[in-house]
């Protein structure tokens, strides 16, 4: 059985590291309008994502369908989209450093309970409210990113608002995590007959 | 691609009120009705979590897995789905707790509810 699971987690952890082509962050090929994900930029008015696009497949399509004159001007136009989506930063989403912040003050936190320095009930509403702040947080920027994808707006929001979707989804799915140690008797009362 | 905002919040909502109503008139026990809603906010929180932090660590690394576009709109199929039900979960704490603080108003214990 441990081998098992060992085998999966090589199979789910194992980067099947396929660096592609392009520099969509999240591997996409070719996305169409309006896009999956919040960093849609489509320069060259293709209705493709320019992140998404193979640079080699698109100078192919290109040179056979256009004259020559007409191919040297596409593909500077093309270069520069390629050098523009090559030059979006790549984000850090500070995973490591959310995670063991909060798993430290939520550390300190139940050494001032256990110590008797903070009432069970103030500690738990404490990680109450911090998990009720971040989901309300993380959910909002969620569906904005959502109704902005579906609708196809796109503006200079876009990336901020996904940054913090991302931030205060780390800190939600900690503190969730920490919410089931609070109630772990109550969690294991749900799958009890 | 666009995603089912609506549809799954319509379904999602008219589930709740069902399974609420059917615990008003007594045709399902409250425990019944909180830990249905329990589980499917637990099976949604991991499926949105490990596929969220899937997406992060293709981002911050820059890797390429295959089927990431199909992570990446499930990922926010059931966090549409988890936001619902956490909502319903907020909802049905907040009754309970506040059933239980009119019950036991003289209650100092400080005792959790769950």
């Amino acid at each position: 059985m441990k081998k098992l699971y060992v085998v999966l987690l090589i199979v789910l952890l194992t980067p099947v590291a396929v660096y592609a082509w392009n520099d969509c962050p999240y591997g996409l090929l070719d996305d169409p309008f309006p896009g999956q994900c919040p960093r849609y930029l489509d320069s060259n008015q293709n209705q493709v994502c320019d992140h998404s696009e193979s640079p080699s497949s698109t100078i192919q399509n290109n040179s056979s369908t256009t004259s020559p004159a007409t191919n040297t001007s596409l593909n500077s136009n093309l270069s520069s989209d390629t050098l523009e989506a090559n030059s979006t930063p790549t984000e850090s989403y500070n995973l490591i450093p959310l995670a063991v912040t909060t798993l430290i003050l939520y550390l300190i936190s139940y050494l001032l309970y256990l110590e008797s320095y903070l009432q069970r009930k103030v500690f738990y509403t404490i990680w109450k409210y911090v998990l009720l702040a971040s989901f309300a947080l993380a959910g909002a920027t969620g569906l904005i990113l959502v109704v902005f994808i579906n609708y196809g707006i796109h503006s200079s929001w876009n990336l901020t608002i996904d940054f913090w979707h991302a931030e205060f989804a780390i800190i939600m799915a900690f503190s969730t995590f920490l919410h089931l140690h609070l109630y772990w008797k109550q969690v294991k009362r749900i799958f009890k007959k | 691609m666009t995603y089912e905002l609506i549809s799954v919040s319509i379904i999602l909502i008219l589930g709740y009120l069902g399974s609420y109503l059917l615990y008003q008139k007594n045709y399902l026990k409250k425990a019944t009705h909180i830990r249905l809603w329990n589980i499917l906010i637990l099976i949604t929180f991991l499926i949105s979590v490990v596929a969220g932090l899937i997406l992060l660590c293709l981002v911050e690394y820059g890797i390429t897995i295959p089927n990431s576009q199909g992570i990446l709109y499930w990922h926010v199929e059931f966090g549409i789905t988890m936001f619902w039900i956490a909502i319903f979960h907020i909802h049905s704490y907040w009754m309970s707790s506040s059933e239980e603080g009119e019950d036991s108003s003289s209650d100092k214990s400080g005792r959790e509810s769950d």
